[in-house]
């Protein structure tokens, strides 16, 4: 008898290469978020960016908050597509997947 | 349906297998094209940081004046201190030897670092390889093609896993038959790599097909500038007196939040001048941020920002960022590297299963016909030869020769098949009319 918790080989057909998508995405959108909070230490790039009152980021530090939120999500859900995929249990692959397409809508 | 699909995935792999694999490989090193070119050649691109850059405009005419056989096209440039300035020179006159010349300029004292046809240096070669296998009518098409040919196989091939896969738990390795082991291993990269190889089929379909779809489609590119008046004849307007440092100073002051990477003066009698760069953080092509100058006055006649361009621009420029990974430095390049040599396995351990399945068939058709191993290597070696003696052509030669001896070669062996397969086709019905007959 199989346990309805675990995910059986019916659907993890599905589920699974859907999480591990997903996670290739995450691993270059962290990626991709890292290296601009990189260039932004650079100050021959830095100097480019324009914080005034009319962009998004008013000032440079709000920025670079929000750059910390975003690769801090993206790690914390990785870590969790990694626990999801060796556990293997249905309800915690749902909810990682259901973050995983709330967050790629987010950014 | 399924069996269907799995027919699809198997003639689709079994006629671009070779031309993904190709791509593959060579798409993963073009990846690092530039970093490659700079690894090889410091004495250009690196230069030790002073206190001020020297003037532009003398450096150009300098050059000019020294080179009167070469149009000056741009003037290449970096923000980043230890970089040195490249001026691009043109001659497409003797069209089987075309020159780029590239003169590398050290910013903090103008002086001469070295010069190199573009056309024969290795970035060139792996750049040119990867986005036209040189050939010179189609080859751009048969890559974009070969793009569409990775997307049908991405997504025949998950439809198949999903249906095999019912009965066999993610990321089992069958280790008993070379065949199975191998069927395996296709499966596990196919699935770790799909969204990106979906990406790469995409995005390189279109990048591949994009001169044509163009033209069939109307489309312009989105930042290209037409210029409305021609106060100058081209000649004129070749000969004119640009002072490049205020056309800079004034280009950072239109649009500050430019990154600037060139400065390319007009030619068609437009008196314009364009600096283009990237803005920071954004995910699109290199260089399609521009301003347009008047090179009389410095005055703006045109800026394409991308940020604030369209959802059809901004799709336009995404495509070629996505396809080769350029928007999160070296790490995001090495990710790219690693799951693109993903379609060059899935290629390769295609083939493999393929061999392995009909050798029974070819050994009994034709007795003492190749293993798959000796098979796969003569294979291996064959194309391995083939592409370096390219290379090899290509830094010798430049582009010309080995686009020549490629173009030449392709439609004669295609000629060659297509008459074999005719020959075949109407020896087939002679024979069945003679047993007609009889």
């Amino acid at each position: 008898m199989r346990s309805s918790k675990v995910i059986d080989t019916q659907t993890e057909h599905i589920l699974l290469p859907v999480l591990l998508m997903l996670s290739s995405v995450m691993v270059i959108a962290l990626i991709h978020f890292a290296h601009e909070y990189w260039q932004l230490q650079k100050p021959e790039i830095a100097r480019h960016y324009d914080f005034s009152d009319t962009s998004r980021f008013e000032r440079r530090s709000d920025y670079e908050r929000y750059l910390r939120h975003l690769i801090g999500g993206i790690l914390l859900l990785l870590a969790v597509h990694l626990i999801a995929l060796l556990a293997r249990k249905r309800w915690l692959v749902l909810i990682t997947l259901g973050l995983s397409v709330g967050l790629l809508f987010w950014f | 349906m399924q069996k269907k699909i799995w027919a699809i995935h198997h003639w689709v792999g079994f006629y671009w297998g070779v031309v993904i694999a190709i791509l593959s490989v060579t798409g993963a090193l073009v990846l690092f094209k530039v970093e490659i070119d700079r690894a090889l050649n410091p004495q250009l691109f690196r230069v030790a940081p002073g206190k001020e850059r020297v003037a532009i405009s003398p450096v150009v005419e300098r050059t000019k004046k020294a080179h009167p056989g070469l149009d000056f096209f741009q003037l290449e440039m970096s923000e980043r201190p230890e970089d040195s300035w490249i001026l691009l020179f043109t001659n497409y006159e003797r069209r089987l030897f075309p020159i780029q010349q590239e003169f590398f300029i050290d910013p903090y004292s103008g002086e001469l670092l070295g010069e190199r046809n573009k056309y024969e240096t290795f970035a060139y070669f792996l750049r040119n390889i990867h986005v036209r296998l040189y050939e010179v009518f189609w080859g751009r098409q048969i890559v974009g093609l070969a793009g569409i040919a990775l997307l049908i196989s991405t997504i025949s091939g998950f439809w198949i896993y999903g249906r095999f896969m019912k009965r066999q738990a993610f990321g089992t390795l069958r280790g008993k038959k070379l065949r199975l082991y191998m069927a395996d291993w296709h499966k596990l990269i196919g699935i770790s790599a799909l969204a990106f190889n979906l990406v790469i089929a995409i995005t390189g379909g279109w990048l591949g097909l994009q001169p044509s779809l163009q033209k069939w489609l109307s489309i312009e590119r989105p930042n290209s500038y037409q210029g409305e008046d021609f106060p100058l004849d081209a000649k004129a307007d070749r000969n004119y007196a640009l002072n490049y440092d205020s056309a800079l100073l004034y280009a950072r002051r239109y649009f500050p939040e430019l990154i600037v990477h060139s400065i390319r003066p007009s030619s068609d009698g437009s008196r314009t001048v364009q600096v283009t760069g990237d803005v920071p953080g954004a995910i699109y092509e290199r260089y399609s941020q521009k301003v347009v100058l008047d090179k009389k006055d410095y005055r703006p006649k045109w800026k394409y920002d991308i940020r604030e361009a369209g959802w059809g621009s901004k799709l336009f420029f995404v495509q070629e960022a996505l396809h080769f990974g350029d928007f999160g430095g070296t790490a995001l390049k090495l990710v790219y590297f690693l799951l693109g040599m993903s379609s060059g396995f899935l290629s390769l351990s295609g083939f493999i299963i393929y061999l392995k399945r009909s050798e029974s068939a070819r050994q009994r058709r034709a007795p003492g016909a190749l293993s798959w191993k000796p098979l796969l290597w003569r294979w291996a070696i064959s194309l391995g030869s083939l592409v370096v003696l390219i290379a090899a052509a290509s830094m010798v030669w430049g582009v010309g020769i080995p686009t020549v001896v490629v173009t030449v070669s392709f439609y004669l062996l295609l000629l060659v098949y297509i008459l074999w397969l005719l020959l075949r086709l109407v020896g087939k019905q002679w024979r069945r009319l003679q047993s007609s007959r009889l």
